[in-house]
């Protein structure tokens, strides 16, 4: 049959133009999926990373702030308890008129006449 | 007295480590004026108390009559309400409290001038910086 030219046009056109209309369909396949995969090689490209080491970053600012915060505080108080001077501090406790630091660990009672 | 506060306070008052009391002890019949004059202050502004303390302490060789113009004028220079002072040392619950607390140290058996009180722990008579130091350094290494 295919010996045929009629019959070989019959048979082997349509196969022909199947595949032309298969090739053709096939194309715009292989273009969609470049978005695809450029879609999924843009995370790759570290945008994303990129964001999210700026944000711990963002953050590690303030941190490192409040730290500095935190010491300079600490400081002004050690520098204060250094230089608290005691020596013009006076309190009345019962009877007693009591000069110093009213939580001292030693008191110091002094019986004396001014004369 | 005069030697030996002055040398506690700059060591061990100032830094926090003391505190400095004084109890009246009424040895002269000129005395309770006296304290009364420091107790007068101190009513007025509790600091007063110490430097009317210093000041009588100083000048004890022109108190002992008990002079009441020459405690008025301390009481000036040391920025007292003079005429707040004058009434105060006219008060009989002034008087009062400082007879009572020399009452109160005789029943304890204190009768040497000065004696001192570290802790409950009494020094009788005065007594060298020295010692006072190594009392306190012991005490505050416990």
């Amino acid at each position: 049959l295919i010996h045929h030219p009629s019959h070989f046009a019959s048979i082997a056109l349509p196969l022909l133009l199947i595949l032309f209309l298969a090739g053709c369909a096939g194309m715009p396949a292989a273009v969609e999926e470049r978005p695809a995969t450029v879609a999924t090689s843009i995370p790759t490209v570290e945008p994303a990373p990129a964001a999210a080491t700026a944000t711990p970053e963002s953050e590690v600012e303030p941190a490192a702030d409040s730290t500095a915060e935190a010491e300079e505080a600490t400081q002004d108080e050690i520098t204060e308890t250094e230089v608290q001077d005691w020596s013009h501090t006076a309190s009345v406790d019962g009877d007693l008129y009591v000069l110093g630091n009213p939580a001292a660990p030693i008191r110091f009672i002094d019986y004396s006449d001014f004369l | 007295v005069l030697r030996v506060e002055p040398q506690v306070i700059a060591n061990y008052v100032a830094d926090g480590r003391v505190q400095l009391a004084f109890w009246h002890m009424l040895d002269h019949g000129a005395s309770t004026v006296v304290h009364q004059a420091a107790e007068c202050a101190g009513l007025q502004v509790p600091i007063k108390f110490w430097e009317m303390h210093d000041r009588l302490f100083a000048r004890q060789n022109e108190l002992f009559s008990g002079n009441k113009e020459t405690l008025a004028r301390i009481a000036a220079e040391v920025d007292l309400d003079v005429t707040a002072f004058n009434t105060c040392l006219a008060d009989p619950e002034v008087t009062a409290k400082v007879q009572r607390m020399d009452q109160e140290r005789r029943q304890a058996g204190i009768r040497l001038r000065p004696t001192f009180d570290v802790n409950g722990r009494l020094l009788p008579g005065a007594q060298p910086y020295a010692n006072l130091a190594a009392l306190f350094d012991e005490i505050l290494e416990d």
